[in-house]
């Protein structure tokens, strides 16, 4: 009994000495860093959601191995936009704002990026855009673009077809999104300025599987070169059924991935592009380093998208929150990421680019890298011309 | 055809109907692809995969839940519910790239100011055949009377002593078979991949009620209809309306016809 008393005895003061001392103070939070992408991991653009989320889980897992940047660990959280859903995006990027608190967000697609971006805005928040080439996406607060525009590459096809076989009759055929209504103005506007003319514009839906409504009217218009404002798998289907349906004339464009190559097979020889090209065999170390890592993770060999959303995280992310930690500030804080942004670019500050070299980032939201015009050739893209001071040199 | 089918003999809503033509399809794939079995096997094992996904839909889902006397909306549901979790169980398998189904070479063929493509030519012909087959079967064999029978009033046919339930396991044996081959059909041109099968089953809906519900011809004059109005509408409007156009065309029949083109009247 006495036993049994003394352990109360002990238990009690025990107890009361737990309550009495004072709360240990809250565990100081993780130094994590959450990076928010929203992006098209489902519908028909799932294929550019997965590659820009690898690419950027390539580099992140990277940083983190290496023990953070600043003393901070990475985490992406990502977020579906349905491949081009305005809507979608918004709620994911209410999700990220709201919820996860991230200071910044990597996107993709025109339409998802114009809708979020006054969200940014209003939550000080960095945007980054490694996918939507719409001309809209200019000149947009706390919107930083890293792939060129359509008003930066459009021009180039015109300017090569003119001067290659003196091209007068242009039809066009473009996603009926900002994306691709983009390429058309720019094409129209080149073509105004060249004196050619255009004479058919035919927008479709993306994803769209049958362009037969849309090639009949071009061949009927007998132009003498196609230009495309569409993009990804959509134009390896746009030339197999262009070729099919006898339309001969060379087809000009924006885009080509390896999977567009696939799905068009033959008919895509001739198909000429001008375009910040990634080059997944060239570049420099940084280039090399990056293809290795994302070859170990993924056993395919990255696409531009993954380059550029890669270089979102380690190129650009990383020295931002560095030079945020080197003053004292605190990187996860909304706007802090933003300010050091638009700090560095007044500062012009070099990012460097997988690309090889740098890329120049500018105060408008756009980026300049190196640009080229290529043909696929045998089933790859062969450089046919580059573009040196706005002029296409052969 | 397949949907019509369906759809017109057991009355559910069977939107996972595009899960059934996606597996089919992948199948076929992984035959004429990476299994090197060849194409013609590989329409052969989808219109298998597409009776076997069939079956399994069926007796694992609609009819447990008819046993407990749910109703459409929550048939629906199920099947709605079961298109989203399979497309996404076909995204994590394949992964998000369109897939090539090779083994038919797609070539212009030019008939005056008319281009179509010998794909286009091979879908007109085996569309029409397959149609034709099913009609045959349909009206001239012991099995598809009791499918018209019970499409057209089940408790009579019940009370003939028709088997509800294995007739509707043998519309959905047949009606996937022919989606997995229609699927098929489809890829030759336009690649496969994990979303693929909405559209066309979105376009059998239309159709359908085109050509009037529960009529398995009806079902047939529908699509006719409703792809001729897509195609010619496409030469005066601009190509992307072809979706508006297909349900402009179903509100103008719905309106003056409500019961659709070959629909019973006055039900």
């Amino acid at each position: 009994m006495g036993r049994i008393r003394f352990r109360a005895a002990i238990s009690l003061v025990a107890l009361m000495a737990w309550l009495a001392a004072p709360p240990p103070p809250p565990v100081r939070a993780a130094g994590t860093l959450k990076i928010g992408m929203i992006l098209a991991m489902t519908g028909p653009g799932a294929f550019y959601g997965q590659v820009m989320s690898h690419g950027a889980r390539v580099a992140v897992d990277q940083l983190n191995r290496a023990g953070g940047v600043g003393g901070y660990k990475l985490e992406l959280v990502i977020e579906d936009h349905k491949s081009g859903d305005a809507d979608a995006a918004v709620t994911g990027a209410r999700k990220l704002l709201d919820v996860d608190k991230v200071p910044v967000i990597l996107t993709s697609y025109s339409a998802p990026t114009l809708a979020i971006q006054p969200l940014a805005v209003e939550k000080k928040v960095l945007l980054l855009n490694g996918g939507g080439v719409g001309s809209a996406l200019i000149g947009k607060p706390a919107l930083y673009n890293t792939r060129m525009l359509s008003s930066q590459t459009a021009p180039f096809i015109i300017q090569w077809a003119a001067g290659r076989f003196g091209a007068k009759r242009v039809a066009t055929l473009f996603w009926n999104d900002a994306a691709g209504q983009g390429v058309n103005g720019a094409i129209k506007e080149t073509c105004a300025r060249l004196g050619c003319q255009v004479v058919a514009e035919e927008p479709h839906d993306l994803g769209a599987k049958n362009y037969s409504a849309q090639l009949a009217r071009i061949r009927a218009a007998r132009p003498d070169a196609l230009a495309l404002g569409t993009f990804g798998d959509d134009v390896g289907y746009v030339l197999n059924q262009a070729r099919a349906y006898g339309l001969t004339v060379p087809v000009l464009g924006i885009d080509w991935t390896p999977n567009a190559q696939k799905i068009g097979g033959k008919a895509l020889e001739g198909y000429v592009i001008a375009v910040d090209r990634f080059d997944p065999g060239g570049g420099d170390d940084k280039t090399q380093a990056f293809v290795e890592a994302y070859k170990a993770a993924y056993k395919e060999t990255p696409e531009f998208y993954a380059a550029n959303y890669y270089e979102h995280v380690q190129f650009i992310l990383r020295p931002l929150v560095k030079r945020v930690v080197d003053r004292k500030g605190d990187p996860t804080k909304p706007g802090e990421l933003l300010a050091e942004m638009q700090r560095a670019l007044a500062e012009h500050f070099a990012f460097p680019s997988v690309y090889g070299g740098e890329m120049q980032l500018h105060p408008d939201g756009t980026v300049t890298k190196p640009l080229g015009v290529y043909e696929v050739k045998d089933g790859n893209l062969a450089l046919i011309g580059r573009i040196v001071g706005g002029k296409v040199q052969r | 055809m397949s949907w019509g089918l369906i759809f017109a003999t057991t009355k559910i809503f069977h939107f996972s109907h595009a899960l059934t033509l996606t597996l089919a399809v992948y199948a076929a794939v992984l035959a004429a692809g990476p299994w090197g079995i060849g194409l013609p096997a590989g329409f052969a094992l989808a219109a298998g995969a597409g009776c076997l996904v069939g079956l399994a839909t069926e007796l694992a889902v609609y009819r447990p839940l008819r046993r407990v006397h749910a109703s459409q909306l929550n048939i629906f549901l199920a099947s709605l519910g079961l298109l989203i979790a399979g497309q996404s169980a076909v995204l994590i398998a394949f992964g998000p790239q369109a897939r090539t189904l090779e083994g038919f070479p797609m070539t212009g063929i030019a008939l005056g100011p008319v281009a179509f493509t010998t794909i286009e030519a091979l879908w007109v012909v085996a569309s029409w055949l397959l149609i034709g087959l099913l009609m045959a079967w349909l009206w001239r064999t012991r099995h598809g009377r009791a499918i018209r029978a019970v499409a057209s009033n089940p408790e009579l046919a019940q009370c003939l002593g028709v088997d509800r339930e294995r007739v509707f396991l043998l519309v959905f044996a047949v009606g996937s078979a022919l989606a997995g081959v229609g699927g098929a059909l489809l890829a030759l041109r336009d690649t496969a991949s994990p979303t693929m099968g909405v559209q066309p089953v979105l376009a059998a809906f239309i159709a359908v009620f085109l050509g009037g519900i529960g009529s398995i011809p009806g079902a047939a004059l529908g699509g006719v209809v409703l792809g001729l109005a897509e195609n010619m509408g496409g030469l005066v409007l601009p190509g992307y309306w072809q979706g508006v156009i297909a349900f402009v065309v179903l509100f103008v029949v719905l309106v003056v016809r409500p019961s659709g083109i070959l629909g019973a009247r006055g039900r």
